[in-house]
């Protein structure tokens, strides 16, 4: 990272924290323009999370109705990028484990359960590259706490120590994670250009 | 240690050209859509947990402090009801409407009554309520109970007239309704005396029982006590129950209804049926030993075994007449015994009255002392 990026995120984060002691003043227009500066933030880390648009859609609502909700408890020892980072992948999470058990509940009653994004089909596909589409097939198949850190840091280039603020765990732990999630990236990477070379199925 | 290098940087070209393809992006509309939900929760923000509970306690004492206003004021209207002496004005009461003529007795008025209502206090005012007439008819105020004690005379009651029968004879024979005299609560009455409940015959056993009148003593109904060939007897009745002995042996019928009773008589089970005739009743039962009919019709009463003739009504409960060996009869009941429930008033005929004739001489039980 280099000096530039650097001052541009210092700029960024005293502009969030203006905006953030406007909106515990109540003021509403200091709100829209957090959430019109974060939102793509939050949708971009749940789509890279494996959550379908929808869901996606609800997790985007629920993280800035917490974020307002607690915006009183925010004290600012962190950046707010870095606080939003964490209640998203929060409700992330959380709406990983209510679709998990809502495909439980689908096969205990015998009902087959089908991946909404299973298959991005033809318009998705030519909205988004080829290359955006064989990475999001695999980080679908990435262990969780492999992916998120992998996200955070390859995709959405936050240091280990922010990503350790995030998680909620130690930076030595976000390194190990990250070794073992390169492994698995490039281990999948390799087995899907194997399969494609054979010509099966992707 | 120091920060890993990305792979982005770092990594082989498949991987740089993997992790630099384009960030999925929000569509059009999404962003606009996701804010307006956002901001009718936030507007419709629901009361925090501390205020619904308090409110959600609010309602639970309110609402249970009035039912338990509501249930003491009840109580207390109740115990007030009870405890005000007869004829005191109660608060609200139903209206009396002028009775249609009906056959009654209308008793005229004792010596007590008179002295009580002519030392009878002033009525207290009335505790008029400033409440909204109400709708239901059958409620109103009304005014101090002078009236109600002493109500306007009534028509004169039909004098019932029947071949040498009397009010008594024509109730027992279910031609007539039982009257329903009200009578104001008096403090104590004195004690009733026992009506005598005779049966005579010329060559067979008799019976001389007394009947106390037991109504409006709980359930209980009549006392007969006395003896019927020698052989003590002494029998409650009750509303539902017959209880008592004869001799040594256990009486305990059960009134079943109107129409069966059963028990047991001495260890053995008996049992009865009434059936309403034209004119009066008909009993059918088992007894120890001996199975029993006895009928009640129109001024006339017989019995099996025992009696088969009828026996004729000369005055009211008095009865006399030939049976059919010949030998005179009279069966005299008094009015605590004529006012019973037909139901228990039969089954208690039949105890007395039929018997196994004698001149069977065998095993089975015999209820009272065979010999004459």
């Amino acid at each position: 990272m280099n000096v530039a990026v650097r001052e541009d995120s210092a700029e960024v984060g005293r502009i969030d924290a203006d905006w953030v002691s406007r909106c515990k003043a109540g003021d509403k227009l200091a709100w829209r323009q957090l959430y019109d500066q974060h939102a793509p933030l939050v949708y971009r880390l749940g789509r890279r999370m494996g959550l379908t648009e929808e869901k996606t859609a609800d997790v985007c609502q629920e993280v800035f109705l917490r974020v307002y909700r607690n915006l009183g408890h925010f004290r600012g020892d962190s950046q707010f990028s870095t606080w939003l980072y964490r209640i998203t992948i929060n409700e992330v999470s959380r709406a990983h484990r209510e679709g998990s058990v809502r495909r439980a509940l689908d096969a205990m009653l015998g009902r087959q359960w089908q991946p909404a994004d299973a298959d991005p089909g033809p318009e998705r596909r030519a909205q988004a590259s080829e290359a955006a589409v064989v990475l999001e097939e695999i980080l679908g198949r990435m262990k969780p706490k492999k992916r998120s850190v992998f996200v955070l840091f390859e995709l959405e280039e936050l240091s280990t120590e922010e990503i350790a603020d995030v998680l909620g765990c130690g930076v030595e732990t976000v390194k190990s994670r990250l070794r073992h999630a390169r492994a698995e990236f490039d281990r999948l990477h390799k087995q899907r250009a194997l399969v494609v070379m054979q010509g099966g199925k992707r | 240690m120091s920060e890993p290098t990305r792979l982005k940087d770092a990594g082989t070209d498949a991987q740089k050209a993997l992790l630099r393809a384009g960030a999925p992006e929000m569509p059009l509309g999404l962003k606009e859509s996701v804010r307006a939900r956002v901001e009718s929760r936030i507007s419709n923000r629901k009361a925090p947990w501390v205020l619904r509970m308090a409110f959600a306690t609010g309602v639970l004492f309110v609402g249970g402090g009035a039912m338990a206003y509501g249930v003491i004021h009840v109580q207390r209207l109740w115990r007030a009801e009870q405890s005000a002496p007869a004829g005191a004005p109660t608060r609200v009461t139903r209206r009396y409407e002028a009775a249609p003529a009906r056959q009654a007795i209308v008793l005229p008025p004792s010596d007590n009554e008179a002295e009580e209502r002519n030392s009878q206090e002033p009525p207290k005012p009335q505790r008029r309520r400033t409440r909204p007439e109400r709708s239901s008819p059958p409620l109103a105020y009304v005014e101090p109970p002078v009236e109600l004690a002493a109500p306007p005379a009534p028509p004169a009651a039909p004098v019932l007239s029947g071949p040498g029968l009397g009010l008594h004879e024509l109730i027992m024979e279910g031609q007539a309704e039982e009257p329903r005299v009200v009578q104001p609560t008096k403090p104590a009455p004195p004690a009733p005396r026992p009506g005598r409940f005779l049966v005579k015959w010329e060559s067979r056993r008799g019976a001389a029982l007394d009947v106390l009148d037991l109504y409006g003593q709980g359930d209980a109904l009549a006392r007969i006590t006395g003896s019927v060939n020698r052989t003590p007897l002494s029998i409650d009745i009750r509303k539902r129950l017959i209880v008592g002995k004869i001799g040594d042996e256990v009486v305990n019928i059960w009134l079943k209804g109107e129409e069966q009773a059963e028990g047991s008589i001495a260890g053995y089970p008996v049992f009865f049926q009434v059936s309403s005739t034209q004119n009066g009743f008909l009993l059918r039962g088992t007894l120890p030993g001996h199975t029993a009919r006895l009928e009640t019709r129109k001024g006339l009463l017989r019995w099996y075994p025992g009696c088969e003739n009828a026996l004729a009504a000369t005055s009211p409960g008095v009865y006399q007449g030939t049976c059919t060996e010949g030998n005179n009869a009279s069966v005299v009941l008094p009015p605590a015994f004529r006012k019973l429930p037909p139901l228990a008033r039969l089954v208690m005929l039949a105890i007395v009255l039929t018997e196994r004739d004698p001149v069977f001489k065998d095993d089975k039980p015999q209820l009272f002392n065979p010999t004459p």
